[in-house]
């Protein structure tokens, strides 16, 4: 309380010195005077109510002083007492409370798109409506169908397609994979025709990046297959590291990539390295664990798989997922035939 | 693309358009549809082949383009024999002549067979009328006729009709697409009506399409009936059906509520159907419906050829052209894998880039040429380029350009046919004559050709590989199967060489045709 006080007195000392008829000396000297004594009476008034103030209001602390001092100086003891009125009033709240009106970071949930169930628009029945038997005109509203169908999922159904016995229906699976194909290599040959230009390092990082997930679509897609598939992902990892050196500043998406194509070309212990990096500068465990479940798996590590698993179990992850989670902690219930026919596809 | 005649000539190397032959009358008008003698390909150099087989028949032909900005430069040597070319685009846009605003007002008999016509289409296409209903519709389709284009365009009568049909069968909201969609559709016939009351006399027609070449055989045959035959090499129908399965020009202005994905849009169904029904008024027009292969004709009958109507006519080539050649070939096959043909997307240019990928894998040394003309369509030819070049494959896949086919089969291991959509391909016959075997998509007629028909022709044995559509894996694996084994490509060039001369040389195909013009003129006579 000795700042409430000490403001206090330099009040009632500024409202002597306004009261001493000094003001209405005409000198310059005696203006000198007064005008010195009333901003030091102002600065003691000043530090002290900035001391007084609640700590969410000294975060900034020039301009939180430099406000009550001139409230006190523009506005002799009128301002200085209304100051006061305000900070008694706002100390009279609890000082808990206080406290925790400081602001803090809250984290914040993490949506992967990942771990979400893609709509399979009922694979297995447009397959089924897809088979030789079925009438001509139902194959073709089948296909047609997979127009709407996310492209990992429709891709496969329209690569078997392209073997089949009627025309049309082989030529249409060819034009969609053929539209979906030339989409990405047109946005492929612009990237790399844009690389050809004087860029910016953060340019070209950022078109290597894209790059290198433009090839990563072809395989994602399955767009690509045996030698082709094995170029164009050396060509995904040549971009990947393009991109890496050109900012070395770790990046978990970028990793979590790198860790997906080393993976896909079998270089499963560097796979496992970059997995874990990306995990580390923040890629949501909910993606990467499964990719080092299954990198365990491949290693026989069944324990390792299991406590990967066990980690998946609190996070938000695709139903798919869940299934095999529940298998691999023990979770599994199979007493419905149901159940049992989603595991079959495991 | 390249070819075994001699009169094809290079677009480069033409400088100038020769003048078109005109004659009153000739023995046999071909109708033309985006082939001869502009467009460089199979059916082109089969009614090349066709037209100098018979020196002693005078020929005429109707070219039919969209328009002329489609087309470069003549690409065959035309003829001698050939008296009469006459060159009509249906998409072109002449410049409009000034018009008074006059009232223009249909014949209401005309307009309620329009109606009847319209209807049967919708519900019965067939419906023994429809080919009596359509052509005798036709006959009034021209300046002055009870249904001039102008009562098309401007009577109220024909907006009204438009105006029903809309909200009677049009599954789209937009009246405003759904009207310039038929006028769209319907304005080529108008052309074709005109185009017929110009041509020549003619004592046979012969087209080599259904489309808008199959309908010009159709009004010809109606207003002077004369034999009419449709060689149909591909089926104009099925491929018409896949480029407007895909056409992204069509629009779909279905809401998301009513929007079923199943479901072509319905501009799309219009186009699709517009070209079912030429084809099958087509079909009931002809004489004689030639299909290349069994397949095609079957798929024929099933778009409503009459079966009585229908045979198989193979293509054939000149195999003593290609038969010296056999002697100056390596003893063993080079590993230079061959591609003859434009390069355009139906050939699948680029299913065969990426299959060298493979090939070079497991033989380094190993080439792919192109062989066949790149300005059909540009944009196609630079994505080949810049595929070639991703694929780190420059340097051993060659773009030629036009060839001579004699000068490039003797230094070739495969003919290599990567298209999607063929019919019975002269170039893997060349091939054969020659000596190369085939590597080849499951397309058309190739399986035949590989395997042979059951019977004699299967016991000559495999000349060749088939492999599925846009599959560079399988594709690059069955070249190297044929090019890493001798024995293998050795059996399979000599059973090429006894198929070709067994079953695909040309005098086999000219005598079929002479009798069928021979019969066509003697029912004149």
């Amino acid at each position: 309380m000795n700042n409430f006080f000490w403001a206090i007195a330099a009040i009632l000392a500024d409202t002597a010195l306004f009261a001493s008829g000094m003001p209405l000396d005409s000198s310059v000297q005696t203006f000198m005077v007064v005008a010195t004594l009333h901003a030091g009476l102002s600065a003691v008034l000043a530090t002290c109510a900035f001391l007084l103030l609640p700590a969410r209001y000294r975060q900034s602390k020039a301009w939180a002083w430099s406000l009550m001092f001139n409230f006190a100086f523009i506005a002799p003891v009128l301002g200085p007492i209304g100051i006061l009125l305000i900070i008694h009033f706002t100390l009279i709240r609890k000082t808990d409370t206080l406290g925790l009106a400081i602001p803090r970071t809250i984290e914040l949930p993490v949506y992967d798109v990942q771990a979400h169930e893609t709509p399979r628009a009922g694979q297995g029945a447009i397959r089924s409506r897809l088979t030789i038997t079925a009438p001509a005109k139902v194959r073709m509203q089948s296909l047609l169908t997979l127009q709407v169908v996310p492209s990992g999922v429709a891709n496969p159904i329209l690569e078997d397609l392209l073997g089949d016995e009627t025309d049309d229906v082989r030529l249409v699976a060819f034009g969609m994979l053929d539209a979906a194909e030339k989409k990405l290599s047109v946005q492929i040959h612009r990237t790399q025709k844009n690389l050809e230009k004087t860029l910016s390092p953060k340019a070209r990082h950022d078109a290597f990046r894209h790059l290198a997930e433009l090839h990563w679509e072809l395989i994602y897609e399955a767009l690509v297959q045996g030698e082709l598939r094995k170029h164009v992902l050396t060509e995904a990892l040549q971009c990947l590291d393009a991109a890496m050196a050109i900012d070395p500043a770790l990046d978990a998406g970028l990793l979590f990539l790198k860790g997906k194509i080393l993976l896909a070309q079998g270089q499963n212990p560097a796979s496992e390295t970059a997995f874990k990096a990306a995990m580390h500068l923040g890629q949501p465990k909910s993606s990467v664990l499964p990719y080092l479940a299954d990198l365990a798996f491949q290693q026989r590590a069944f324990d390792e798989v299991r406590a990967y698993m066990r980690q998946l179990l609190p996070l938000q992850v695709s139903p798919r997922t869940h299934t095999i989670i529940d298998l691999w902690t023990g979770r599994d219930h199979f007493q419905q035939f149901r159940d049992i026919r989603i595991l079959q596809h495991i | 693309m390249t070819t075994s005649s001699n009169s094809v000539t290079s677009a480069s190397s033409s400088t100038s358009e020769p003048t078109l032959p005109k004659a009153d009358s000739v023995d046999v008008l071909l109708l033309l549809e985006g082939t001869f003698p502009y467009v460089a390909g199979g059916v082109s150099s089969w009614v090349n082949q066709i037209i100098r087989a018979y020196p002693e028949l005078r020929f005429g032909a109707i070219f039919i383009g969209s328009q002329p900005s489609d087309y470069g430069a003549m690409r065959y040597a035309l003829p001698d024999n050939l008296v009469h070319l006459d060159v009509v685009y249906l998409a072109e846009n002449k410049p409009s002549a000034k018009i008074r605003p006059t009232k223009v007002k249909a014949d209401p008999d005309t307009m309620v067979q329009v109606k009847r016509m319209h209807e049967l289409f919708q519900t019965n296409i067939r419906h023994p009328d429809c080919p009596h209903l359509f052509s005798s519709t036709m006959d009034e389709a021209h300046a002055g006729g009870k249904l001039s284009h102008e009562t098309f365009l401007h009577s109220e009568a024909a907006w009204e009709h438009i105006k029903d049909s809309y909200l009677r069968y049009s599954t789209d909201p937009s009246f405003v697409d759904y009207f310039w969609t038929i006028r769209t559709i319907h304005t080529p016939l108008w052309r074709l009506r005109e185009i017929a009351q110009n041509c020549p006399k003619a004592r046979i027609y012969h087209s080599v399409s259904t489309g808008y070449a199959g309908v010009l055989g159709l009004l010809l045959k109606h207003q002077n009936p004369r034999p009419y035959i449709l060689s149909e090499h591909g089926i104009y129908v099925k491929e018409r059906k896949i480029d407007l399965y895909q056409a992204q020009w069509i629009k779909d202005n279905r809401s998301v509520f009513d929007h079923d994905p199943s479901q072509v849009s319905y501009y799309r169904q219009i186009w699709i159907r517009f070209f079912e029904h030429l084809g099958y008024l087509t079909y009931q027009s002809a004489d004689h419906i030639v299909a290349l292969y069994e397949a095609n004709r079957q798929r024929q009958l099933a778009d409503g050829a009459p079966p009585e109507r229908t045979s198989n006519i193979p293509n054939g080539i000149d195999v003593e052209r290609f038969a010296p050649l056999r002697a100056i070939r390596p003893a063993s096959p080079p590993p230079i894998l061959c591609l003859i043909g434009r390069v355009v997307p139906i050939k699948d240019i680029k299913t065969f880039i990426r299959s060298m990928r493979s090939v070079v894998a497991r033989l380094p040394e190993a080439q792919a040429w192109i062989a066949g003309p790149e300005e059909e369509d540009p944009d196609y030819a630079q994505e080949c380029h810049e595929l070639a070049e991703r694929l780190g494959l420059a340097h051993c896949i060659k773009f030629m350009g036009f060839q001579k086919l004699t000068d490039i089969l003797p230094q070739v291991g495969l003919v290599v046919l990567s298209s999607i959509s063929e019919a019975l391909p002269l170039v893997i016959l060349e091939g054969y004559a020659a000596g190369v075997p085939t590597v080849s998509t499951d397309v058309g007629s190739c399986r035949q050709l590989v395997y042979g028909l059951p019977g004699d022709d299967a016991a000559i044995g495999v000349s060749g590989r088939i492999v599925r559509i846009a599959d560079p894996e399988a594709l690059g694996a069955a070249a190297l199967e044929l090019l890493t084994d001798d024995a293998a490509w050795h059996s399979a060039s000599q059973a090429a060489i006894r198929r070709v001369e067994a079953y695909y040389a040309q005098h086999m195909m000219f005598d079929r045709y002479r009798n069928l013009y021979t019969e066509g003129l003697a029912w004149q006579a």
